[in-house]
């Protein structure tokens, strides 16, 4: 059996990579996956599982428009987030989301208020949950790591904010729990549901 | 390693159209890239009309290079529309359920937008196999939702006011609602790890143990014993009851 691949992947770096994309072409070419299993079974399990994968993928059918539309919507999401310089913050990236800081509010179970706080810094970046990071990246189409860098600050930004006053007043920074409990905008539940959590 | 696959490193742009490895591309995608006007305007628009992705991810690459942000984004936008039924293919081959399919479009997107505005030699492949490239990224994301999916907890069980038995699950889709076509692949989806792969293999023809020592079984490739392979199938088996019970077995795609 010919276990060579029809179009080599690249080699060296990351020999597990080159391997899969090698394996790939090979089951393009028609070939069965045995030669593969016998001479990387230190792969075993990640062949076997794009096997599996391309062999459903091959006896699907064509995906339909629907499906095809929420791929592209993704795409657009994802692009618009990618192209974003990396001190991008939150509003301006849920903007680019097609979204508002309300909607990502009540997408995750927050008020406004609170992820404005989040947004300028009030609310230090240290103290957010892993798991609202995760979300809120989910919803913009970004990753974690990059939400987190945008979110990334030692002090309050003000700058552009609105006061009625004759002078700006001191904003200092709080917990995301403290955030929380003083909001006077969250629900109870969601208020229970973050303090609980945290 | 395949010996095809131990190339000759060659100098960075040289030959192979930029690319710094003795890739071999397609020989149409190939021609279409070298068919591609050198830069400016009529690359914007030959990219437009391009139609290997391949061909496109080297124009964009060109475009941003030479500090066409604008004209690289366009061609971005092409690249989109003309893979979103591929990545749509690929992604519902790695998972059965909605929020899975477009958690893995977004994570493959993440990585493809990141890496096709990268040239650096690691992500050249890109240019090379664009599918494959799709393939794995969507299978890198499946494997990181299922470790997720792994800390997560059991479902809830417990009696409710008559007495009778109740369990979370009960509560989840009908298996009896899903379409033949895609019953099989709705029931490995319920399994995880070697649990599945076992019973992928046990789908493909493989044996659970042989005399010749030569042939390949379940044990060998999965590398565990045969009593492991043993249970691996009877996990599957009774997480595969609803199913087995159900048409599964009828469908013709799985042997007793």
């Amino acid at each position: 059996m010919n276990i060579q691949p029809t179009n080599p992947g690249p080699v060296g770096a990351d020999d597990n990579h080159a391997i899969r994309i090698a394996f790939l072409a090979a089951l393009e070419a028609g070939e069965r996956p045995e030669a593969w299993l016998r001479r990387y079974p230190q792969h075993a399990p990640a062949l076997i599982d794009l096997a599996q994968a391309y062999g459903v993928e091959a006896a699907a059918p064509a995906p339909r428009a629907a499906d095809i539309m929420t791929v592209t919507a993704i795409g657009r999401r994802t692009l618009a987030q990618a192209g974003a310089p990396a001190t991008l913050g939150l509003a301006a990236r849920a903007t680019r989301a097609g979204l508002t800081l309300r909607d990502l509010a009540a997408r995750v179970h927050l008020s406004s208020d609170i992820l404005h706080k989040v947004d300028r810094c009030i609310v230090r970046p240290d103290t957010v949950p892993v798991r609202l990071v995760e979300q809120l990246a989910g919803l913009l189409g970004c990753t974690a790591e990059t939400l987190r860098v945008s979110l990334a600050g030692t002090a309050p930004r003000t700058v552009g904010a609105m006061y009625h006053a004759a002078q700006a007043p001191q904003v200092g920074q709080q917990t995301f729990a403290e955030a929380v409990r003083t909001s006077r905008m969250i629900s109870a539940d969601d208020r229970k549901q973050w303090l609980t959590a945290e | 390693m395949p010996e095809q696959m131990e190339t000759v490193p060659a100098p960075p742009a040289s030959g192979g159209l930029g690319l710094t490895r003795d890739y071999r591309r397609r020989p149409a995608v190939e021609a279409e890239i070298r068919a591609l006007p050198a830069a400016g305007p009529a690359l914007v628009a030959a990219l437009q009309t391009a139609t290997a992705p391949e061909t496109l991810v080297h124009g964009i690459r060109r475009l941003l290079a030479a500090g066409q942000r604008a004209a690289a984004d366009r061609a971005l936008e092409a690249l989109l529309e003309r893979i979103s039924p591929l990545v749509a293919s690929i992604a519902w081959s790695q998972a059965v359920v909605a929020d899975d399919r477009e958690d893995i479009v977004q994570a493959t997107f993440i990585q493809l937008w990141r890496e096709v505005a990268d040239p650096t030699p690691q992500h050249e492949f890109w240019e090379v196999h664009f599918n494959h490239m799709v393939r794995l990224a969507c299978a890198d994301a499946a494997e990181r939702l299922r470790q997720a999916r792994r800390h997560e907890r059991p479902f809830y069980t417990g009696t409710n006011d008559d007495g009778d038995g109740w369990s979370e699950e009960s509560t989840l889709a009908d298996p009896q609602q899903i379409e033949s076509t895609v019953l099989v692949n709705e029931a490995l989806a319920q399994l995880d790890g070697n649990v599945r792969r076992a019973f992928y293999l046990k789908m493909q023809g493989y044996k659970e143990k042989s005399k010749d020592q030569d042939e390949l079984t379940i044990s060998s490739i999965l590398g565990v014993s045969d009593r492991s392979v043993r249970n691996y199938l009877r996990a599957a088996e009774q997480a595969l009851s609803h199913w087995w019970n159900r048409g599964l077995l009828e469908s013709g795609q799985v042997q007793a």
